[in-house]
């Protein structure tokens, strides 16, 4: 059973981008344009599986990425989740926010799909196919 | 963007970040958490000097000023100054504003020839307070002040008491301590720099 | 009212979702690791989103995205151009679309692209800090949008993407002097521009932190600037004043001692002073002890000497022998040899060892007496040596803090360049800019701030408005105009003139008069030889020493810049016309006026009619440092104050502007008065006043000649603002119509103008324009006007106006 990765970006080319490389390398994804819009899809119950990883950009309209993680994280079902953050800037103290929202990882913008397959295999381990 | 309150990036250095980095998540919220339960420290009782004005006293705390000098005093007038600030006078190689603080609360002038000026500080800009004489030094206790946010409350409280000031100046007047205005200087004082500022049109 | 605005804000909806979420309960959820290995139905096609994309198709999706993103950007930019402010609600849209951008364009491997949208990311955040200016920062904007779709138009048609329009907006941004500095901005107090404008100067610049109040010796203990001030300073003069506070701190300690020295020789003048006036007692009592043993009657009345043991003995002996024995005086300190009886006397030996020892020791004492003082002069003269070497490396080290924070005024140069080329007059036409004294160096303080009102000045008067390029144009057809920049000093003041050779917009000199004036400047305008107008700017060089008349008002003293006074009249003089008084003009007290025969009068320097102002005593010449009054203090007329070496605090004036000010308080008081006691305007007034009419339009100023003369009233015209001065100078009127549309000068211009000029505070103006909104009511009662009328006024309104102005 794949693993699933939920991606929330303004961009659609992004979201695109890295769904297409995740779905190459055998991972299930779903998409989301913002915090909100993953949400809604959680509590419309049309989100069937928990992810096993977020990959959340933080200068998000609506609602900033740590806030979002911050949500996520108050439910225990999400405990187990990983959290990597899409970030354009790379102090520590931006690490740090990201920690305390209770992410793991982190990926800086703009990226290679390269990267961010690494980062999964790294905390996803490599997936099995079904 | 929701912005929770986070610890200020301004009291982090870069070494207790990468110390916090190296913690695992465990110990990480352990401490988090510990931050966030400390208690405030308790208010601190304030000293404060006693002045003794034209038809009573007042205590000004300490906090606020930054000088007691004694008289002579070679006060220059300027042009297009309030009634109650008799001129300006040379402090530490600067030029600051002089006020008479009984004529600034009653209305009252009084002969300062013999005043001691108290140097107090508005926000960095110094100013000087004419008193005809001090006192000794006495402590308020914040609890026990009643520091209404109505002033039309403390001006009752204190009207009782002694109304020798101007019901201009009323909300200047955080209480009353045995007899003597309990003043909330920082407001005055930038009460008296506004007026200072805007008699220069009038004038 | 755009939704952008709304980026940030939760609709109602958001907010239920977020509720909803935290009052979910999860439970019923199936929890499912992947490594338990339970299946479950797979995610519906819907939920994956769309299967696997081809590449055309990812490009057609980014391309239509990356399209969007540009356009809503180039939308917020519109709307942010008209703004002179910039609302940050706008810049942020800015910030984040170009951020979204650089992630697509990043995942898409478009790095040129990525590199642009980051370059207007970091724009944004140097115009939100202020380190750029925002005219310039939206410049740079729209060329780094316009290269971004150059950009993505290049990689639509030939599949990859160009890189010139990047190379060439390093270009752009280096000619606009951007530095985009790849990551973090960096914050910075000077302007960017003043900086890299130094890049030609052959002297190596160390920035510096100083405390803008600071003096070597004394601080100020507040500071009321929130940002750093950071100065430049040149690193040969650092360290010559690093050389100079050395040597006055290696004074301190031969100071201390050439003071310990005096101290020392005073104690020891003093001890042989003390030692000297006890023997005098001494001698004096043996003087009057010889004097009175010589008429001392055997019965022994007499005094006693001070040795009386000696004296007992004598007068026993004297009684027994009946000889009178001669006490020997101080001066015989010889031993006398009596030739009859060489009676080997003790008692006379004891007595001459006695005298001799007491004159040995008075001997001694004026001796030592003379030595001492003699080491004190000498102690003395040491230590005032070395106070003077104090003194004079204080001065150095003085002098060198003033040198120090000069800079050359050629660093504006560029700056001002730029200003013209950006133009729209140098659109239209060649220009040509010269200038000349621009090494010439001022405080580098006064530079900064000088360099906002210089480049308003140079902008608003090359803006080309309707009125001077649609008369311009025709007539100068495609002649040269000619921007020239001159620099020079005189004494501790410089002068700068900025000319034109051509006419120019008017209101450049209201914008900038307040700017100038807070610099203890002054400017004015004048024509030039070029055919056009030159303002010339006057500041002081440094914010230091100026050199005044040290008058007295009352008991008080005061201080009157040189520069202000053509000459002193003593109080001898009988003037015709009644001066002012120092006194009224600061508004102080009347204290006992002296006889107005007895006091003395400055004769201000002016271009129209003198002014006398009096003063009740010419104290004299004085230099000092001048500071600026903080902020509330400010008063018109007192440039600042400066600080004796008593304490004392002086005012110093500045007689024109309080002459301005006492006019216009004057005539408001004298209205008034007349007004509230309901006096009817005199009938016939004594003569014929005169009238200026200044409008460009010749339609208005012929009709206006014929109403005023009409009325009984002498009339002259001017057609433009400098002509408008000049005619005031030359004729003061009694009254001026001014409009406010007129090249050049306008009528704003004119009123800033005439507040320089103290001899015009007496002219009544009446602003007549067609603009009619408070604001500009407003400024002209700033300035000084009295009356303010629409276009068209009716005749008896105008009339009336003038009537009861001219009553006083």
């Amino acid at each position: 059973m794949s693993k699933l990765v939920m991606i929330v970006d303004d961009s659609l080319t992004v979201r695109k981008i890295v769904e297409t490389s995740l779905r190459r390398e055998g991972f299930d994804s779903v998409s989301y344009t913002d915090g909100i819009e993953a949400l809604r899809a959680i509590t419309e119950q049309r989100m069937k599986r928990i992810p096993d990883l977020v990959i959340l950009d933080i200068g998000l309209p609506k609602m900033d990425g740590y806030e979002f993680a911050r949500r996520l994280k108050t439910k225990p079902q999400f405990n187990n989740t990983v959290i990597v953050m899409l970030t354009s800037r790379d102090r520590v103290i931006d690490r740090l926010k990201g920690r305390l929202a209770g992410a793991k990882d982190y990926i800086t913008k703009p990226f290679k799909t390269q990267e961010v397959i690494s980062v999964l295999h790294s905390h996803l381990g490599t997936p099995t196919y079904s | 963007m929701n912005e929770h309150p986070t610890v200020s990036a301004a009291y982090i250095d870069e070494t207790h970040l990468q110390h916090l980095e190296q913690l695992s998540d465990e110990e990480f919220w352990d401490y988090a958490r510990k931050l966030a339960h400390q208690e405030p420290v308790a208010a601190q009782p304030e000293e404060c000097l006693e002045c003794t004005l034209s038809n009573g006293s007042c205590l000004i705390p300490l906090s606020a000023l930054n000088e007691v000098v004694l008289p002579p005093h070679r006060l220059a007038l300027l042009p297009a100054t309030p009634e109650w600030m008799p001129g300006v006078v040379a402090w530490r190689g600067q030029v600051i504003a002089v006020i008479d603080l009984s004529m600034y609360l009653s209305g009252h002038m009084l002969d300062l020839s013999n005043g001691i000026l108290l140097i107090a500080d508005n926000a960095g800009l110094a100013l000087g307070l004419l008193v005809p004489a001090i006192g000794q030094t006495a402590s308020i206790q914040h609890n026990v002040q009643v520091a209404s946010k109505d002033p039309t409350a403390t001006v009752e409280k204190a009207e009782q008491a002694s109304p020798w000031y101007l019901p201009s100046r009323a909300i200047f007047v955080k209480g009353i301590q045995k007899g003597s205005l309990v003043l909330d200087v920082p407001s005055l004082l930038a009460d008296a720099v506004q007026q200072i500022e805007t008699a220069a049109l009038n004038g | 009212m755009d939704d952008e605005f709304n980026q940030n804000e939760l609709s109602a909806e958001d907010l239920a979702i977020l509720q909803a979420f935290d009052e979910m309960d999860l439970g019923g959820w199936e929890v499912e690791r992947s490594e338990k290995g339970i299946s479950t139905r797979p995610l519906t096609d819907q939920e994956m989103g769309i299967d696997f994309l081809a590449p055309e198709e990812l490009l057609a999706i980014f391309v239509s995205e990356a399209g969007e993103d540009i356009a809503a950007i180039r939308q917020t930019l519109q709307q942010l151009e008209p703004d002179d402010h910039l609302e940050s609600a706008r810049l942020q849209v800015l910030q984040r679309t170009a951020h979204k951008l650089k992630g697509s364009t990043g995942a898409m491997g478009c790095t040129a692209m990525s590199t642009i949208a980051h370059h207007i990311e970091e724009l944004v955040k140097l115009i939100t800090s202020g380190t750029i200016v925002p005219f310039i920062g939206l410049n740079a904007l729209v060329q780094t949008v316009r290269a971004l779709e150059t950009t993505l138009n290049s990689l639509v048609t030939s599949g990859v993407e160009s890189s010139d329009p990047l190379a060439e907006l390093g270009a752009e941004y280096k000619a606009l002097n951007i530095e985009i500095a790849s990551g973090r901005a960096e914050k910075q107090a000077l302007s960017t521009a003043v900086e890299e404008e130094q890049e030609t100067a052959p002297r190596v610049y160390a920035p510096l932190r100083a405390t803008v109040e600071a003096e070597p010796f004394s601080k100020a203990p507040q500071e009321s600037h929130t940002t750093l001030h950071v100065v430049r300073v040149e690193v040969d003069r650092f360290e010559q004043l690093i050389l100079h506070t050395e040597k006055l701190a290696e004074l301190s300690s031969p100071l201390e001692s050439a003071q310990a020295e005096v101290e020392k020789a005073l104690q020891e003048l003093q001890t042989a002073q003390a030692r000297l006036r006890h023997l005098e007692v001494l001698v004096s009592a043996q003087l009057v002890a010889k004097a009175s043993s010589a008429t001392i009657e055997p019965n022994g009345n007499g005094e006693r000497p001070t040795s009386s043991l000696i004296a007992r003995i004598l007068d026993e002996a004297r009684q027994r022998t009946g000889q009178h024995y001669q006490r020997k005086s101080k001066v015989a300190t010889r031993l006398v040899k009596k030739a009859d009886s060489f009676q080997w006397d003790d008692l006379e030996i004891d007595r001459f060892t006695e005298n001799d020892v007491l004159a040995h020791s008075l001997g001694e004492a004026i001796a030592d007496v003379t030595t001492a003082s003699a080491q004190l002069r000498a102690a003395f003269a040491q230590l005032s040596r070395i106070t003077q070497q104090h003194i004079d490396q204080a001065t150095n080290v003085r002098n060198d803090t003033l040198l120090l924070s000069l800079a050359p005024i050629s660093t504006l140069v560029p700056r001002i360049e730029r200003a013209i080329m950006m133009s729209a007059l140098a659109q239209q036409h060649q220009v040509l800019f010269e200038t000349e004294g621009e090494t010439t160096e001022i405080d580098q303080e006064i530079l900064e701030k000088v360099m906002q009102p210089l480049l308003q000045l140079v902008r608003t008067c090359t803006a080309g408005s309707q009125t001077a390029t649609k008369t311009g144009a025709a007539e100068r057809g495609n002649a040269t105009d000619r921007i020239r920049l001159h620099v020079h000093t005189v004494d501790n003041e410089v002068n700068i003139e900025v000319g034109f050779s051509m006419t120019v917009a008017g209101g450049a000199l209201d914008e900038v008069q307040e700017a100038i004036r807070r610099l203890n400047g002054t400017i004015v305008a004048r024509r030039n030889n070029l055919g056009g107008i030159s303002f010339h700017l006057r500041l002081p060089r440094s914010q230091g020493a100026i050199q005044g008349f040290l008058v007295a008002v009352g008991n008080r003293s005061v201080v009157v810049p040189l520069t202000q006074v053509q000459r002193i009249e003593p109080g001898k003089e009988n003037r015709g016309e009644l001066p002012y008084t120092l006194n009224s003009l600061l508004g102080f007290p009347m204290e006992q006026a002296l006889p107005e025969s007895e006091r003395a009068a400055l004769i201000l320097r002016t271009e129209g009619s003198p002014l006398a102002v009096q003063v009740d005593a010419i104290l004299g010449e004085t230099q000092l440092v001048v500071k600026p009054l903080a902020p509330h203090l400010h008063r018109q007329g007192i440039i600042g104050t400066a600080i004796d070496g008593r304490g004392n605090i002086l005012l110093i004036v500045d007689l024109p502007e309080l002459i301005n000010r006492y006019e216009i308080v004057e005539s408001t008081v004298k209205v008034a008065a007349i007004r509230s006691r309901g006096q009817q305007p005199p009938s016939i007034v004594q003569k014929q006043p005169s009238i200026l009419v200044a409008d460009d339009s010749v339609y208005i100023r012929q009709s206006l000649h014929q109403t005023l003369s009409y009325a009984g009233y002498r009339v002259s015209e001017a057609d433009d603002g400098m002509k408008t001065l000049e005619r005031l100078l030359d004729y003061p009127p009694d009254a001026l119509l001014l409009d406010i549309e007129m090249p050049n000068l306008n009528g704003y211009d004119v009123l800033s103008m005439m507040r320089a000029h103290p001899e015009l505070a007496k002219v009544k103006t009446i602003i007549l324009t067609s603009r009619t909104s408070e604001k500009h009511k407003a400024r002209a009662r700033e300035l000084g006007a009295h009356a303010y009328l629409t276009k068209p006024c009716p005749q008896d309104v105008l009339l009336e106006t003038l009537r009861s102005l001219l009553m006083n």
